[in-house]
């Protein structure tokens, strides 16, 4: 088995690329993530505080999914989240949250805001993928049962 | 006494231009600093998008080594900068990959000869290093450190040793981070997070008996909460008698989780020292449950602001209780200092009534 993370092959033309909210504030991390995801032949759009995504979530339809981290400047990913639910075009698609806080409460806290998944900085780009490839097909599942 | 009026002036005037001509001189080498910054800015970019994009496409597993640019030496500090990030905000197999490329370029003696740097965020930085290059020749260079250095270098070079060798180093490093003063434990928390499951095994073998004295057992609890450390109310147990020290007694409740331990806990309600109360109070609110709301309501009465508050925080937390039944609680102690506390808690967490 190969561990590493190759580019994923040309998406199909037919097949919509996807598009990723990344919420995250660190310059670093944010660049590691646009490519980790842009290699996977992904659309990324980057907002580096609270107040911005609050505003973007606003005023542009609904990413497919999100990444987002919870300590932001201005407003928490915490607000950022519950903002992000309570918006009806956004309230079911995937948020994947990256952050560098795990005690249990702060998981517990974040499902309870509406988070789909949890995963701890430092993260294993391979992880994230699979975490994020899950929570897409799980959403789209839910779509498509939706409009059948 | 004119003379002396005539060197008295002189002086003055001179000491006027000394002072205006230092403060000229911190201004312009203000502004040449800022000149050398702006000058080297875009040259710093570009090297940063550069090694950026090879050092992220390494860790992910691409084969970059006949890619990589000659790095001169002037480069070779801010690619260790750059390089440590990326090994900070990445784990599994993508790090083993960033630790051989960075082998390759030949970054271990460079950051060896950092260790006797005059900058103390420079020796840190070439602790990490080494660690996370597992170049395990350079163990005894980073004992060294852990033996000897100050609070935050010993978090460091413990961390470093960790990298090279978990199973081999985590006895001494608990050894030393317990025997250690003045430690910074939130450092400790969050640099050695991804190792704590080795030090929490060899902290548990190493737990101080009910009979050992306070300075043997809280310098353990520290470090035990620093480290996550998830014990059974029972053994927490010996460390909560009244014979304990304040610190102890705060650092022993800061452990209990579960409601096991709930009792245990609440019977320091009364304490004489209204830190251990505050902190009592606190507790609850985590593992509290509906039965401790009387213990609760009597807190909120407490001479000492902090444990009003946290009391009232604890209990709008506990689970089934809820603010219109905390609120009607809390007027039968038919204090207004409680009331007014319940109501500034549940203003600033947002609670509906």
């Amino acid at each position: 088995m190969n561990p590493s993370m190759p580019p994923n092959n040309k998406p199909d033309m037919q097949e919509k690329q996807q598009h990723i909210l990344v919420i995250e504030d660190d310059d670093f991390m944010g660049t590691l993530l646009q490519f980790v995801l842009e290699r996977q032949h992904m659309q990324v759009t980057r907002v580096s505080d609270g107040r911005s995504a609050q505003a973007w979530i606003d005023q542009n339809p609904a990413a497919d999914a999100v990444v987002l981290d919870l300590m932001l400047p201005q407003l928490s990913g915490m607000d950022v989240l519950t903002h992000l639910r309570q918006h009806p075009a956004w309230a079911h698609q995937p948020v994947l949250v990256l952050s560098a806080l795990d005690t249990g409460g702060d998981i517990a806290r974040a499902f309870q805001a509406g988070a789909s998944d949890y995963l701890t900085k430092p993260f294993n780009p391979e992880e994230l993928m699979a975490r994020l490839r899950h929570g897409l097909t799980q959403s789209q599942g839910v779509e498509r049962a939706a409009r059948a | 006494m004119p003379h002396a009026l005539d060197v008295s002036l002189s002086l003055a005037w001179l000491l006027a231009c000394g002072t205006l001509g230092l403060v000229l001189l911190l201004i312009l080498s203000l502004l040449l600093l800022r000149w050398v910054r702006w000058r080297r800015e875009p040259q710093l970019q570009a090297f940063q998008a550069r090694w950026r994009r090879l050092l992220m496409r390494c860790a992910l597993g691409d084969d970059v080594q006949n890619e990589l640019p000659l790095l001169q030496s002037r480069e070779r500090w801010p690619f260790m900068k750059l390089w440590l990030h990326c090994q900070m905000s990445l784990h599994g197999p993508a790090r083993d990959r960033l630790a051989r490329l960075a082998q390759t370029l030949d970054c271990g003696p460079m950051a060896l000869s950092r260790l006797n740097s005059l900058y103390a965020a420079e020796r840190l930085m070439a602790i990490l290093a080494l660690g996370f290059l597992k170049d395990a020749s350079a163990q005894p260079a980073v004992l060294e450190q852990m033996r000897s250095g100050g609070s935050q270098t010993v978090v460091y070079a413990a961390r470093a040793l960790l990298e090279i060798d978990a199973r081999a180093h985590a006895d001494e490093v608990v050894q030393t981070l317990l025997q250690r003063q003045n430690l910074d434990l939130s450092l400790v928390s969050v640099l050695h997070k991804p190792f704590r499951a080795q030090l929490q095994q060899v902290l548990l073998s190493q737990a101080p008996a009910a009979s050992s004295s306070d300075d043997q057992i809280l310098p353990w609890l520290r470090l035990a909460r620093a480290l996550t450390l998830q014990l059974p109310a029972q053994m927490l147990a010996p460390f909560l008698t009244d014979q304990r020290s304040t610190d102890v007694l705060i650092a022993a409740i800061r452990l209990f989780q579960g409601e096991s331990g709930r009792g245990m806990v609440a019977a320091h309600a009364r304490h004489e020292d209204w830190r251990v109360r505050a902190q009592v109070a606190q507790a609850l609110g985590q593992i509290g449950m509906p039965n401790d709301a009387d213990v609760l309501v009597h807190m909120t009465t407490d001479l000492q602001w902090w444990v009003r508050y946290r009391a009232a925080q604890a209990l709008l937390r506990i689970p089934g209780l809820g603010p219109q039944r905390v609120r009607s609680l809390i007027s039968t102690t038919q204090d207004r200092y409680a009331a007014n506390m319940l109501a500034a808690v549940m203003a600033e967490e947002g609670t509906a009534a």
